[in-house]
């Protein structure tokens, strides 16, 4: 009767040796993990490293709205985009260093900047400026730029751009465009005019301005 | 919620119409028309500064120089244009002109100054005051030989301030017209105190 009873012993699972081909299958996983996060690193490092010599979405849409309403092919001479951080990494490791106060200043101004240079074979009759301010107009309108200031004279144009919304010095960004002959230069920068405004009321002279007001 | 949402949206196109229409509304304001810089070789010179730049420029001189950084403030725009006049536009800018003198003739704004050069110069100021003290805006129109000239200056801005606010911008119709305003004005109280004593 008891032994009818009885519970059967428990025969605990087979567990089969693990396989090398398993730990290799692993290996493998990690290995190429690994791999795949040092490749989208160096795609990362890469992508960084070529933003020095590509323009903003702004500036380029500056760009191509102006190649298309001048009508001709520009050629691309350079483009540099030196951005916050890199101008950060200057302004500290500068910061050891002797400099003149104008200097510094100017160091400490500047925040971001890019410029691209291109040009125009020189034997293609000169663009047609008017549609070219109005389609740089429609460009940074999109953006949220208004133009403050726009010459054509003497063949050139030169246009001046600034945010709709302006909020402070510390953070001023401006655009310039200049279509001088064959070339034509896109620059702009974002800035922190404090230190230069500073510097520039120390050593100011409002003259007949100043005396005007002064009169007030 | 929903008539939260509906508040908040009705709010956001509001502010966006306000804005908007904040320019156009501006009594002294002036809307030139699009003027379209000449063909190859003519010359265009626009400027066009807002009140976002002007009292960003208002806060850097402000510690320096108080009464400048007011009277600055105190302009909501400016907007200059200077176009060459060509055989092509010639046409069209003199009816342009002709245009903005009877708009704002029929606005009443006030003509200040109207000169007719030998030279075939032709000067007109017009001014639109604001209360009694104040005008809200100042609009200049120049012809020459080879130029048109459009100024309009819109802001609450007092007669005796316009030489100072030509000569911190260094435009020069604005100097020369502020010059003008203070002789029309003492003018003007000379004829009402000789009135008054009669």
């Amino acid at each position: 009767m008891n032994d009818a009873t009885a519970i059967p012993p428990v025969i605990p699972p087979v567990i089969p040796p693990r396989l090398p081909r398993d730990r290799v299958e692993r290996c493998f996983r990690w290995v190429g993990g690994a791999l795949l996060v040092c490749l989208l690193l160096l795609a990362l490092a890469v992508y960084g490293a070529t933003g020095y010599f590509r323009l903003s979405s702004e500036m380029a849409g500056l760009r191509d709205g102006l190649q298309a309403a001048s009508g001709r092919e520009w050629q691309r001479m350079i483009a540099l985009n030196v951005g916050g951080i890199t101008f950060g990494a200057a302004r500290a490791g500068l910061s050891f260093v002797k400099m003149e106060d104008e200097a510094r200043v100017v160091l400490e101004t500047i925040q971001a900047c890019e410029v691209g240079i291109y040009q125009t074979a020189a034997d293609t009759d000169s663009a047609d400026h008017p549609a070219m301010l109005a389609a740089a107009d429609e460009a940074m309108q999109k953006k949220g730029w208004e133009r403050v200031v726009g010459v054509i004279a003497d063949n050139n144009l030169v246009a001046v751009y600034v945010p709709t919304k302006l909020s402070s010095t510390s953070r001023m960004k401006c655009s310039v465009l200049v279509c001088e002959g064959q070339r034509m230069i896109l620059a702009s920068t974002r800035a922190n005019l404090d230190p230069v405004i500073k510097l520039a009321l120390a050593k100011a002279d409002f003259g007949e301005a100043g005396k005007l007001f002064a009169k007030r | 919620m929903k008539n939260t949402i509906r508040t908040a949206a009705a709010l956001a196109v509001a502010s966006l119409v306000i804005s908007a229409q904040a320019e156009p509304t501006s009594p002294g304001y002036v809307e030139f028309g699009k003027i379209t810089p000449p063909g190859k070789g003519g010359e265009f010179v626009e400027v066009q500064l807002r009140s976002n730049l002007l009292n960003l420029a208002a806060g850097i001189i402000a510690k320096e120089n108080a009464e400048a950084a007011k009277l600055i403030r105190s302009v909501e725009l400016i907007q200059v244009t200077v176009v060459g006049i060509s055989k092509e536009n010639r046409t069209d800018l003199d009816a342009r002109l002709t245009k903005v003198r009877t708009d704002l003739e029929a606005k009443n704004w006030e003509r200040n100054v109207a000169v007719q050069g030998k030279d075939g110069e032709d000067i007109a100021v017009f001014t639109k005051t604001r209360g009694s003290e104040a005008l809200a805006g100042i609009t200049i129109t120049v012809k020459d030989k080879q130029h048109a000239v459009f100024v309009n200056v819109v802001g609450d801005i007092k007669p005796e301030q316009v030489v100072a606010l030509g000569e911190s911008l260094n435009i020069e119709p604005l100097k020369e017209i502020g010059v003008k305003i203070k002789h029309d004005k003492g003018d003007d109280k000379g004829d009402k105190g000789e009135k008054g004593e009669k």
